[in-house]
């Protein structure tokens, strides 16, 4: 006689505290007192703080690596081009690279004036608020959740935004706590940019991100797919260096706009190494007219 | 108007003494912590794994440089190599393992007198398998830090491994939870690989994630660059898609073994979309070459010890 049996679940705590606040699971839950959290103290001051901020985006991705801190830098820059104020509020706390895809120098620091917190001014007319601005590079700070959670509320309750046309928050790898809190801290979110790559095993992933965006009345503006096709510098033939349109066909299966393709280059990597976003640099190669055409959707989704 | 420099973002680090719980177990200077795996759950995990030789963890701090894809090829090396290997999977978020061995939706974690007992792989490698996705096969399952705790807990105290020559952890991406609860679990790791890709400014995580090991107090068994560059399958020739050279730079710097680079090939992408390990599927493709290089390498620098 066999013992085995199968494992229908597993033995974790999935208890609720009643502290809606530090909760990653909020916009699945069900109690109806969950709405008093949005009459709480802090997110008024948010609002207020934020009165002046025409469109908020959110960049998510949801799986790591697939460039969501580069579309972010991409779409600030090309906006900024347009002669847009942008604010990019960098969510990435284990590990922020925007500073450095921004050409921001290495002991660059956030200053306090007399509103708050000073957003650095890049040369490209972006202005960044990140933690990297805070740390030195060398810092390993291991961050827990209630820490981030306190993190994402300060830099929306105390940078002086001022008059900012858009502000854009680049949100981590993962789909529970720096992404619930910035959906949850972040009020009227006008939409949500979502980036993947092309192969299949990366869908599942990017799909959560458009679950939870749902559960939060988000609008989704649209998918990205970035590492696509390209061609070999060697014979020119066409290559798919990481599988075929499953981005594409993803956004289609879930009823969201598809807004292009970046193609997989080495231009793109080396504009992040150096801080110049091809979108200004390279306006004219297929990466940068890509990135063009999503940030004019985004301006389209956002301004009419 | 005065401008002064922002030095720390105002957050909360008052102790509350459960230490199982805290993320900041390895920076704490407190020497009451140590007591800890001396109480239940983790004396219980220790007991568990005692007879798996060695273990190892496959960090990269940034997400999608191909941690799960190292995890599963050099698993899947170890394994042909004829070890009894054990691939536990601890990203919770996006667990995409089962689906790189194919047996996604088919493979069941089971539950048996001694505890949970791993799901096998299809390839005839008598392979161990443990992840959260087979459990929760379709569902979305938001994980908050406790119920990742809770998880690992259950992972490393309550599974039945038997006697393995590998254990080999696929960490998520970060440097906060899930790495920090795994390597408070296990105390004695043979040791972290970490993988990155090739720009420089990749390496800002993959430096963190190595100081993080190192601040554990486990050992860098070493750096792999992986999608370091693609060979055409047209031509047959190599080039790079991301600037070369970022993962053997940070070796260099932090004085960590290199262990090589990982090219990309159309036959890799093609066998991990159809779920089997490309080592396994076409152990003559020069790629796989290289992972069965590092695999004898990485074995010979760990019995060394």
């Amino acid at each position: 006689m066999s013992m085995d049996s199968e494992l229908k679940k597993l033995n974790i705590t999935e208890g609720c505290n009643r502290r809606c606040e530090d909760c990653e699971r909020y916009f699945e839950c069900t109690f109806s007192f969950k709405d008093y959290f949005k009459q709480k103290g802090i997110l008024g001051f948010i609002r207020e703080n934020l009165k002046n901020v025409k469109h908020r985006i959110v960049v998510l991705g949801g799986k790591g690596g697939v460039g969501k801190s580069m579309l972010a830098v991409n779409v600030a820059a090309g906006l900024a081009k347009r002669g847009k104020k942008v604010v990019l509020l960098d969510q990435v706390y284990d590990c922020p690279a925007i500073p450095t895809m921004l050409g921001v120098p290495e002991d660059a620091r956030l200053t306090i004036g007399d509103k708050g917190l000073v957003p650095y001014s890049t040369k490209w007319g972006v202005k960044v608020v990140s933690t990297g601005l805070v740390l030195g590079r060398d810092e390993v700070i291991i961050w827990f959740h209630e820490m981030k959670r306190n993190a994402t509320e300060e830099l929306l309750a105390a940078v002086d935004y001022g008059d900012t046309d858009y502000l854009i928050a680049d949100i981590p790898a993962g789909t529970s706590s720096e992404t619930v809190n910035i959906l949850k801290y972040l009020p009227d979110i006008t939409g949500a940019l979502v980036i993947t790559v092309p192969s299949g095993v990366s869908q599942n992933v990017a799909r959560k991100c458009i679950y939870i965006t749902r559960k939060a009345e988000v609008p989704v503006i649209g998918v990205i797919e970035n590492m696509s096709d390209t061609n070999c510098p060697n014979c020119h033939a066409p290559v798919s260096i990481i599988s075929k349109g499953a981005g594409e066909k993803m956004a289609a299966e879930e009823g969201v706009p598809f807004l292009g393709k970046i193609p997989i280059s080495i231009k793109v990597s080396t504009t992040l190494d150096d801080g110049e976003p091809f979108v200004v640099k390279y306006p004219e190669s297929d990466e940068g007219k890509s990135m063009e055409k999503v940030v004019d959707q985004v301006i389209r989704h956002c301004e009419t | 108007m005065e401008q002064r420099e922002v030095l720390s973002i105002n957050v909360e680090l008052r102790c509350d003494r459960k230490c199982e719980n805290c993320e900041r177990f390895f920076d704490c200077v407190d020497e009451r912590k140590w007591k800890v795996y001396g109480r239940r759950r983790m004396a219980q995990a220790i007991k568990k794994m005692a007879k798996i030789k060695h273990k190892i963890t496959i960090s990269g701090g940034k997400g999608g440089v191909g941690k799960s894809t190292v995890s599963v090829v050099l698993s899947t090396a170890f394994a042909m190599m004829g070890r009894k290997v054990t691939v536990l999977d601890q990203d919770f978020d996006g667990s995409t393992i089962p689906k790189m061995f194919g047996i996604q939706g088919t493979g069941k974690l089971k539950y048996g007198p001694q505890g949970i007992i791993p799901a096998q792989d299809n390839l005839g490698l008598g392979m161990q398998i443990i992840s959260m996705s087979l459990v929760y096969p379709d569902e979305i399952v938001t994980m908050f830090h406790e119920m990742r705790r809770g998880t690992t807990e259950e992972f490393l105290a309550n599974v039945d491994y038997g006697e393995r020559d590998y254990l080999i952890v696929d960490l998520p991406p970060g440097t906060s939870s899930d790495a920090c609860n795994l390597l408070q679990y296990i105390p004695d790791l043979d040791g972290t690989i970490t993988v990155t890709v090739p720009p420089a400014v990749s390496q800002l995580a993959a430096r963190k994630a190595t100081l993080l090991s190192a601040k554990a107090g486990s050992k860098v068994l070493g750096i792999i660059e992986n999608m370091s560059g693609y060979i055409c399958e047209h031509c047959g020739e190599e080039f790079d898609f991301m600037k070369r050279g970022g993962g053997e730079a940070l070796a260099t710097e932090l004085g960590v073994p290199f262990l090589g680079r990982l090219p990309l090939h159309s036959e890799v992408a093609q066998a991990c979309d159809e779920g089997v390990p490309f080592v396994f599927k076409y152990p003559e493709n020069p790629v796989s070459k290289k992972v069965m290089e590092i695999a004898r390498r990485l074995e010979e620098e760990i019995l060394r010890k």
